[in-house]
């Protein structure tokens, strides 16, 4: 998961992280989790979609888009408290993700599993694409 | 009430806090058919009727949701596959014969699951605490209990909102993992700062990262010293305050404990005397550039290549510009 993650709505109008979850905090009911771990906020119906980098979250496949871009629905925020984050570029992308977010990477013939902070440059993830540092 | 294992009676409690009465604790239960007109055992595995231990917890608002939980305390080795494999067959079972009420299921085992249980936990859209997401795959019991507890409060509040997906494999596996990954971080903070940094009101732990997140681009108003610790005044309402080998930050409260002391002032880097008065007229005014933390002494980098140091009983400011004997304050 990204820890700053690049928000549009379906009009692909960028969204302010902040300002969303400043709007949601009105309703208390959306706030699921604000404690010592982190903020979890649900906006699974306000129209929020990410922009990944990454391959489509459940087949893999590389995006039709040329730009190489994904748009995932959001269903909530998560704010990590403790997470440390690591910077790598992906394909085309520069994304900052959280040390221990976990990534399928092309192992021979089969898939296998890495932590952010343990990827390497030359891994290939299962969308097919790079890292490259 | 009877409980079988220590796990079971804590999952108990927390259930009842968050759900009520809606909470339930049944022991060799035999799953009945609902719409049955005569209570009809439903057979889904080997013998004619299936005994389980079952935590139900429900929810006041939406009555017709249920979260069945599956206590599985096993101290030294791991939840197997037949343990997750077992619950689907619960959970399935109750809903294929449910009218009304739809279930979901979870499982927790303290000691971990091993990593085949996956799988089965996402292709069956169960809940796992702890999480299967890397290298700890063991927490303490008060961890577990403490993941339980955000994973049902949060349920509770996300059924507000519609939440059939939450039914279609993986959603709600995946809900109970957003929820439960970040108490890895958590622990491993503890293990790493102990009690050395706590948010002020809350009292909740933090970490030198959060500090620096917090202080940066942040302006220093005022210094005081009294016999309980060193108190800073920032910008953006907030605090520093070092208490002992404790630090202590947030939103600022306003208050001040112990009386006004003096303590030992120093500047440059050899450490000459100098006042309290002295350091606040280079310090104040200016942002926080960066942060270390040494043990027992702290210091914040200020602009103009200012150096503000801590430790409990003595504060001192040096600046690192070169050539360091020329530019002695």
């Amino acid at each position: 998961m990204s820890e700053k993650p690049i928000l549009i709505n379906s009009k692909t109008e960028r969204v302010d992280v902040e300002a969303l979850i400043d709007r949601c905090r009105s309703d208390p009911n959306r706030i699921l989790a604000d404690d010592e771990v982190g903020l979890v906020v649900y906006v699974g119906d306000l129209d929020i979609y990410s922009v990944s980098a990454l391959g489509h979250p459940a087949t893999g496949n590389p995006s039709p888009d040329p730009s190489g871009h994904w748009a995932q629905k959001v269903n909530e925020i998560s704010v990590i408290r403790f997470g440390e984050s690591v910077r790598r570029q992906i394909g085309s992308v520069v994304k900052t993700l959280s040390a221990d977010s976990v990534l399928l990477i092309r192992d021979g013939d089969s898939l296998r599993k890495v932590r952010a902070a343990d990827l390497k440059p030359g891994m290939i993830l299962r969308s097919g694409e790079k890292v490259y540092w | 009430m009877t409980f079988k294992n220590e796990l079971e009676r804590r999952t108990f409690e927390i259930a009842q806090r968050v759900s009520g009465q809606v909470a339930l604790i049944e022991h060799n239960k035999t799953l009945r058919i609902e719409t049955a007109d005569s209570p009809e055992v439903a057979s889904f595995v080997g013998p004619p009727k299936k005994e389980v231990d079952v935590i139900t917890a429900g929810f006041d608002q939406n009555p017709d949701v249920k979260i069945l939980i599956s206590c599985k305390e096993y101290r030294q080795s791991k939840a197997e596959p037949a343990d997750v494999q077992e619950w689907a067959a619960v959970v399935r079972t109750m809903n294929q014969y449910a009218t009304a009420t739809r279930y979901l299921g979870l499982i927790i085992s303290p000691s971990g699951f091993t990593s085949g249980c996956e799988p089965w936990a996402t292709s069956y859209n169960l809940g796992v605490i702890p999480p299967l997401k890397g290298k700890q795959l063991k927490f303490p019991a008060d961890t577990c209990d403490q993941m339980f507890e955000r994973v049902l409060t949060a349920l509770k509040k996300r059924l507000h909102f519609p939440h059939a997906a939450l039914f279609e494999a993986p959603q709600f596996y995946e809900f109970v993992y957003h929820l439960t990954e970040a108490f890895e971080g958590r622990d491993q903070s503890a293990k790493e700062f102990g009690e050395r940094y706590r948010v002020l009101g809350k009292g909740w732990l933090s970490s030198f990262s959060e500090l620096v997140k917090t202080f940066k681009d942040q302006t220093i108003q005022n210094i005081e010293t009294t016999t309980v610790g060193v108190y800073l005044s920032f910008s953006g309402g907030l605090t520093f305050r070092m208490i002992g080998q404790q630090i202590q930050f947030g939103a600022d409260d306003g208050r001040v404990e112990g009386h006004s002391v003096g303590i030992a002032c120093e500047k440059n880097f050899h450490g000459e005397p100098c006042s309290l008065e002295f350091i606040k007229k280079l310090v104040v005014g200016h942002k926080v550039t960066s942060a270390g933390d040494w043990g027992v002494r702290f210091e914040f980098g200020l602009t103009d290549d200012l150096m503000l140091a801590m430790e409990p009983d003595r504060i001192q400011v040096y600046r690192t510009r070169n050539p360091i004997d020329q530019n002695l304050l």
